[in-house]
């Protein structure tokens, strides 16, 4: 009866979360103004039919900044998810099938990673690196995959003692036939939950960094730098920094129910 | 009848450590062909670590004293040598049915992997006469299945028809029914020992349940401290123990009385 209720919640978000990211790939339909295209004549206008979510500062349309703005961010996301997915399950799998030495070392420094408060990382990292999006997610990434290969790790720990893998190592199966055949498989579910957890709090890291000036590079929209510009004239227009903040917050919420969805079904 | 029958399996003086606790002290032990050897004893006895250094576990290393098999040294053998004769020619199955195999892949595509790994061709048919004697109804649909949607007696049948693929000539069970319920239990050795008629296996099995060994073993050892106390026909064993803690043993068993 729960599960049952429980899939269905899971099934209504997916629907939301894939709406979303429909609406963000084909924005070029969605939103009819150019995002980019400034205005003299329409600065700062308050939302009306031809601006669905007003303009902005220059005088572009912030309807059309939050959808395009969106790809930014959601594909930036789902691309550094993936990549510390990748990374991450590898490194783990690798530490706890092999143990010894290798995991001695690759732990310790993921050890050194969980040390600091990863915002504050993320932050010194991209300073480092200058602005641009490609700098704000290596500095993500370089604590994100620590989660994963821990997961990975424990999961992989408890799976090698099981007979099957001892079957497979005693038939003279290689260790990269049972990592890839009997312990992938076998631990994807729970990861891919993580995955799932962590998109809310990368899309919040990415567009943090954009608020502080290290993510995007001006004039491409992105949700986090919309709202740091919007910020100066709030009293004046609104609903420069409500729209880009709004986007935001349903997506991470859509994004976060929707990982703890999965996650409580699993466990049910 | 002992007498005049080949040795399968010869332990001698055999001393087995984990790391850095001696569990096996000086064992020694014979196994004849066709016979089911029943080794009993509380837990910590030593039991399973038997089981273990007789299939050249890792984990287990073998401090003094020799298993030969037929006429190869177990004890000697190079790990890739152990390979060989792990499966087709000695069979195991272990105590948690859960743990034999992949949960969330076929078994189908498990059974050839036993086969294929063997170097052997896959034989639907041999393993759905197996399936058949253990009980397994529906072959073909047990087939298409997962360990994971299965209960514990059938993953355990399925576990001794992936051991009996292979047709081995010694099959060393350890715990296998501990897992499960008495009925099932019971049947689960029944069908063990039907197996064991047709293909003409030698069972080494490890128990700590009296009563279930009373009822298959031809021989019972007694398993004490590391060290075999007794060694004797079942029937023998049962009636006039000679050790000390065997008749304690006996004497703990509880009995269902009829009023």
């Amino acid at each position: 009866m729960k599960k049952k209720k429980l899939k269905a919640k899971i099934i209504i978000l997916s629907v939301l979360a894939l709406l979303l990211l429909l609406m963000t790939c084909f924005a070029g339909l969605v939103a009819k103004n150019d995002p980019n295209a400034t205005s003299a004549a329409a600065i700062r206008t308050a939302p009306c039919a031809d601006y669905p979510f007003g303009t902005d500062n220059l005088g572009r349309c912030v309807f059309s900044r939050v959808l395009y703005g969106g790809r930014t961010t959601i594909t930036a996301t789902f691309f550094l998810v993936a990549v510390s997915f990748a990374a991450g399950t590898l490194i783990g799998m690798i530490c706890g099938y092999h143990g010894g030495i290798i995991d001695g070392i690759l732990m310790r420094i993921a050890d050194i990673m969980l040390a600091f408060p990863q915002m504050v990382v993320a932050i010194a990292v991209a300073g480092i690196l200058g602005g641009g999006m490609k700098g704000a997610m290596i500095a993500l990434g370089i604590t994100m995959w620590v989660s994963f290969a821990r997961l990975a790790r424990s999961h992989t720990f408890s799976l090698k003692k099981e007979a099957f893998i001892k079957a497979a190592l005693i038939a003279g199966k290689g260790d990269i036939y049972i990592i890839i055949v009997h312990i992938l498989p076998n631990l994807l579910a729970p990861v891919l939950t993580n995955a799932l957890t962590q998109i809310g709090t990368t899309m919040i890291g990415l567009s943090g960094l954009s608020f502080l000036g290290l993510g995007v590079v001006p004039p491409t929209a992105e949700w986090g730098s919309m709202i740091s510009e919007g910020r100066a004239y709030i009293q004046i227009a609104p609903w420069a920094v409500l729209y880009p903040a709004l986007a935001t917050l349903i997506t991470i919420i859509i994004f976060n129910c929707l990982g703890d969805a999965v996650m409580d079904y699993r466990e049910a | 009848m002992v007498a005049d029958k080949e040795k399968i399996l010869k332990i001698s003086g055999l001393s087995a450590a984990y790391e850095d606790a001696n569990v096996i002290n000086s064992v020694s032990l014979d196994v004849y062909k066709g016979e089911v050897l029943c080794i009993v004893g509380e837990s910590g006895s030593g039991k399973s670590t038997l089981i273990k250094a007789i299939c050249a576990d890792n984990s287990v290393s073998v401090e003094e004293g020799s298993i030969t098999y037929k006429d190869k040294v177990v004890t000697d053998l190079k790990a890739r040598e152990v390979q060989k004769l792990l499966g087709c020619e000695i069979g195991l199955i272990q105590q948690n049915p859960w743990g034999a195999f992949n949960p969330i892949r076929r078994i189908d595509v498990q059974f050839k992997e036993t086969f294929r790994s063997h170097g052997k061709f896959f034989h639907a048919e041999r393993i759905k006469e197996i399936f058949e004697v253990l009980g397994l109804k529906d072959p073909d649909k047990i087939l298409k299945m997962r360990p994971y949607e299965l209960s514990g007696g059938m993953s355990q049948r399925i576990a001794i028809a992936a051991a009996f693929v292979l047709n081995p000539k010694l099959l060393l069970c350890d715990e296998i029914t501990s897992a499960l319920d008495v009925t099932i239990a019971m049947q689960v050795m029944q069908q063990l020992m039907e197996l064991k008629k047709q293909q003409e296996t030698t069972i080494i099995m490890v128990t700590h349940n009296l009563g279930l060994a009373k009822c298959i073993a031809d021989r019972i050892a007694i398993m004490y401290e590391g060290k075999i106390v007794e060694c004797a026909e079942a029937s023998d064993i049962l009636k006039d123990p000679q050790d000390e803690y065997t008749k304690r043993l006996i004497s703990d068993v509880p009995r269902l009385r009829a009023i």
